[in-house]
């Protein structure tokens, strides 16, 4: 038994019901955990998968040595394999989600599960402690998420904690969720139609154990001190608060989502009892994210208004039938919307298009999750996809989605909410085009960081701060948007695969901005020491596990996941430059948002490729083909990997 | 024990040196002085106290042996938070047939069960009004022997839970 990591990973193979237990060890001294465990799993496994849906693929849950832990907002949970979202073909990526799922695993003795295979018939997982179940899910198969999890305490007992797929994910939709409780999902990727495809309904966990602590005193006193500058300096320059009419009407109230969270998200509520409109009955549930624009938010891009009750109810029935409400809100909608004022496409199978109406909201996450007619069915793969098959809107998809199959996220464009401006999204340009998926869930750090630490802040407080983070204050400055940019760009990749390894929440983490200390630099005293903000990640991680490694140790990690990523995307889905580039057109449109220029900007291609040329030169890549080099990998200790890739001719 | 019975109130004796709370009365079962209070309306279900209380108590993080409990299930909001009320004439106490396995902490008032007394025999877990479903008094089947909120009379800024909670949820007051 070691600390942090409970040590077996779990393995299951659905079609013949077998199980088999591993060490985690295997692959934690090297790959941390979570996302960079599940990374290390599709090196060795997933050489030649690129259809999601044949059962050689594998849905592999990962949490991380800090699930579990007083570690602030650590109880995450990494969902990987190769995702049927992406577009225009299906590549190995991550989500991950919170809630208390990945706890209860590790509690139980797990440190992850692998699935591989497919049951013939629906089937859902039990794991109480170390005693593992395939059980049929015949009565679990077309029911709802929520009901799902209330049908299984209702087998299993209450304490059971359960990650399910509602009927967009039994359907195969490619915008389809993993979700636990009310709205912790693995949303990006569809991995819920990959969970379908397996037959596999849910998993179900009960766990009484514990993980272990190194440096139990140690863990207790950066915990206690870490809150203290969350709570009572401004963590991000958003506040939550309650609404009061909602607090009487709705009993609206604060929730978290990560177990073990310290922080308060902003627009992070829980309602007790929200009558709905479209059906007799009262609602409950976490709103939060995204979740609050079903409703609309006057005076910005989503303008409409269905109606705070209608709104509220076509959140709760995306994540009951578990669909992907990024997607929804950001892509489908607006799409949809922009094809009428266009003439394109007026009505839904027979429905208005009218995101003012419930009845239009209802029934298009219906059709989305039962596949229902023709435009139904389309939606369910995601925007992009369903331009190709309906052959309609391709341009005015573009608009939302960026190439991969992903909605705009943090980048002044298919996301018109976040408010981003020039030149900050370069550096989400460069993360967005070296990437696997939309990676702002968790690379908030510089894109949000930035852009809303400014409205707080001056500028020279934030160049000073940048300094010291990225080692120039180019990185953030105004008047150098296409120098220092590959930097940062860089340093939130690492720091976003350490969030998904350890894991932590990435609203959360890095810790960089301040209103606590005089300089807005992050810090807290121990009783022994000064700890500055971007530290606070490896010292958790050394506290919890008693391995003394550097901050440069674990950065050198990070970077060794991150260059496996591009590895299996190189040998298995043939990555290269060409496809990072895809991205330009997306960014050479006008930014939705005016920043400090006054004027709407929009990317220059030649100063970007110049920019890219450095990225790939600082990673140790090619830049013709964007590969990692042979030198590059054996430096990372990813010797195997770069003796396979020479064998493939591919470095 | 301190206490065995309504009837032995009056022939208690002083601790021996070995007993490993530090200030402890012996005569009667003392006043209770403090106790946590909770404001569950302000509860956000993070969880923190519990993994607090179980890593300053057994150096592990579980929400299974922790002393106290945030009672919701995965699909509402927090219901209620279940921590010993410290009782005045606390029946687990009476209820306990070992001589020093439940203790009261002179400075605090705490009502703790002495971990290396214990013989798991379960009487203060079934004689505990407010335990019914065993969220106040719990068994640690590592160690067979019960657990229960101490205030965590050995820390000089009081209870780790409280100290955490990011809320505030949880406050450390006089006894009422």
């Amino acid at each position: 038994m070691t600390n942090g990591w409970v040590g077996k990973i779990l393995r299951v193979d659905l079609s013949s019901s077998e199980t088999e237990v591993e060490d985690t060890s295997k692959y934690a001294e090297k790959f941390i955990g979570g996302r960079g465990v599940a990374t290390a799993i599709a090196w060795n496994e997933l050489h030649s998968v690129t259809d999601p849906f044949t059962p050689e693929n594998r849905l592999i849950f990962m949490t991380g040595p800090l699930t579990g832990t007083l570690a602030p907002a650590s109880g995450r949970t990494a969902v990987c394999g190769v995702a049927p979202q992406a577009y225009p073909t299906p590549w190995f990526t991550r989500s991950n989600m919170g809630g208390r799922w990945g706890s209860e695993l590790k509690y139980a003795g797990f440190d992850g599960v692998i699935i591989k295979g497919k049951a013939q018939n629906p089937v859902y997982i039990y794991i109480d402690n170390s005693k593992v179940e395939v059980n049929d899910a015949k009565e679990l198969w077309g029911l709802d998420t929520y009901s799902t999890q209330r049908m299984l305490w209702n087998r299993h007992g209450k304490g059971v904690r359960a990650a399910c797929i509602g009927p967009a994910g039994e359907r195969l939709a490619r915008i389809a969720v993993i979700l636990t409780e009310t709205e912790s999902a693995a949303g990006q990727g569809g991995f819920g139609a990959v969970m379908g495809s397996k037959n596999l309904k849910a998993i179900a966990v009960r766990g009484t154990g514990d993980v272990r602590i190194a440096r139990p005193d140690e863990l207790m006193e950066l915990c206690l001190k870490i809150k203290e500058e969350m709570t009572t300096a401004e963590h991000i320059p958003i506040r939550p608060s309650l609404n009061p009419e909602h607090v009487s009407l709705y009993g609206q109230r604060l929730q978290n989502c990560s177990h073990a969270c310290f922080v308060q998200c902003p627009l992070n509520h829980y309602y007790e009892s929200v009558p709905a409109v479209g059906s007799p009955s009262v609602l409950s549930g976490q709103f939060h994210c995204i979740a609050p624009v079903f409703a609309g938010v006057p005076k910005t891009f989503y303008d409409w208004n269905p109606g705070f009750r209608a709104g509220f109810e076509a959140a709760v029935l995306s994540n009951k039938y578990g669909i992907n409400q990024w997607e929804l809100i950001i892509g489908t909608v607006p799409w949809l919307r922009a094809m009428k004022e266009r003439g394109i496409l007026t009505n839904l199978d027979g429905v208005e298009i009218d995101p003012d109406n419930p009845d239009f909201w209802f029934t298009l996450i219906k059709k989305i999750a039962y596949r229902d007619g023709r435009i139904g069915n389309a939606l369910a793969d995601g925007g992009l996809r369903a331009a190709d098959i309906l052959k309609i809107g391709k341009k005015e998809a573009s608009e939302f989605w960026v190439p991969y199959g992903y909605t705009g996220h943090w980048d002044g464009r298919g996301d018109r909410i976040n408010p981003i401006f020039f030149p900050v999204w370069i550096v989400a340009a460069i993360q967005l085009a070296t990437d696997t998926r939309d990676p702002f869930s968790s690379s908030h750090g510089y894109v949000a960081g930035v852009s809303l630490w400014s409205n707080v802040l001056k500028w020279d407080d934030i160049y000073r701060i940048a300094e010291r983070v990225y080692g120039s204050d180019k990185a953030v400055n105004l008047q150098t948007p296409y120098e220092y940019k590959a930097q940062p760009a860089i340093w939130h990749q690492h720091r976003s695969v350490l969030k998904d390894s350890l894991p932590l929440c990435d609203w959360a983490f890095p810790k960089i901005y301040s209103l606590s200390s005089d300089n807005h630099y992050v810090k807290i005293n121990t009783s022994k020491e000064t700890i500055y903000g971007p530290s606070f990640e490896h010292r958790l991680f050394t506290a919890v596990t008693g391995i003394d490694v550097t901050q440069s140790d674990l950065d050198r990690a990070a970077e060794r996941i991150f260059n496996l990523e591009r590895a299996i995307q190189v040998r298995s889905h043939g990555r290269s430059r060409k496809e990072d580039e895809f991205v330009i057109p997306y960014f050479e449109t006008a930014e939705h948002f005016v920043g400090p220029t006054g004027k709407h900007e929009s990317l220059d291609r030649k100063k970007f490729v110049k920019l890219m040329d450095e990225y790939y030169a600082l990673r140790g890549w090619s830049s013709t083909t964007g590969r990692p080099t042979k030198e590059k990998l054996e430096d990372l200790g990813l010797d195997d990997v770069s003796i396979e890739m020479e064998k493939l001719g591919l470095v | 024990m301190i206490l065995l019975s309504e009837n032995s109130l009056g022939s208690a004796k002083v601790m021996p040196e070995k007993a490993t709370v530090a200030s402890m009365v012996a005569r009667d079962i003392p006043e209770s002085r403090f106790e946590i209070e909770v404001d569950v309306a302000k509860c956000t279900g993070c969880g923190s106290c519990e993994l607090i209380c179980s890593l300053y108590h057994d150096a592990v993080n579980s929400p299974f042996l922790s002393r106290i409990q945030v009672v919701r299930d995965a699909l509402s909001a927090v219901n209620s938070i279940e921590v010993c009320a410290q009782c005045q004439g606390p029946e687990c106490m009476q209820a306990c047939p070992v001589e020093q396995a439940m203790v009261v902490d002179e400075k605090t008032g705490a009502r703790v069960i002495v971990k290396e007394e214990c013989i798991g025999c379960g009487n203060c877990f079934r004689a505990c009004p407010f335990n019914l479903e065993g969220f106040i008094i719990k068994h640690n089947p590592a160690e067979n022997v019960y657990v229960k909120c101490d205030l965590c009379y050995r820390r000089e800024t009081g209870p780790a839970c409280v100290e955490i909670c990011p809320q505030n949820a949880l406050r450390y007051i006089p006894h009422r």
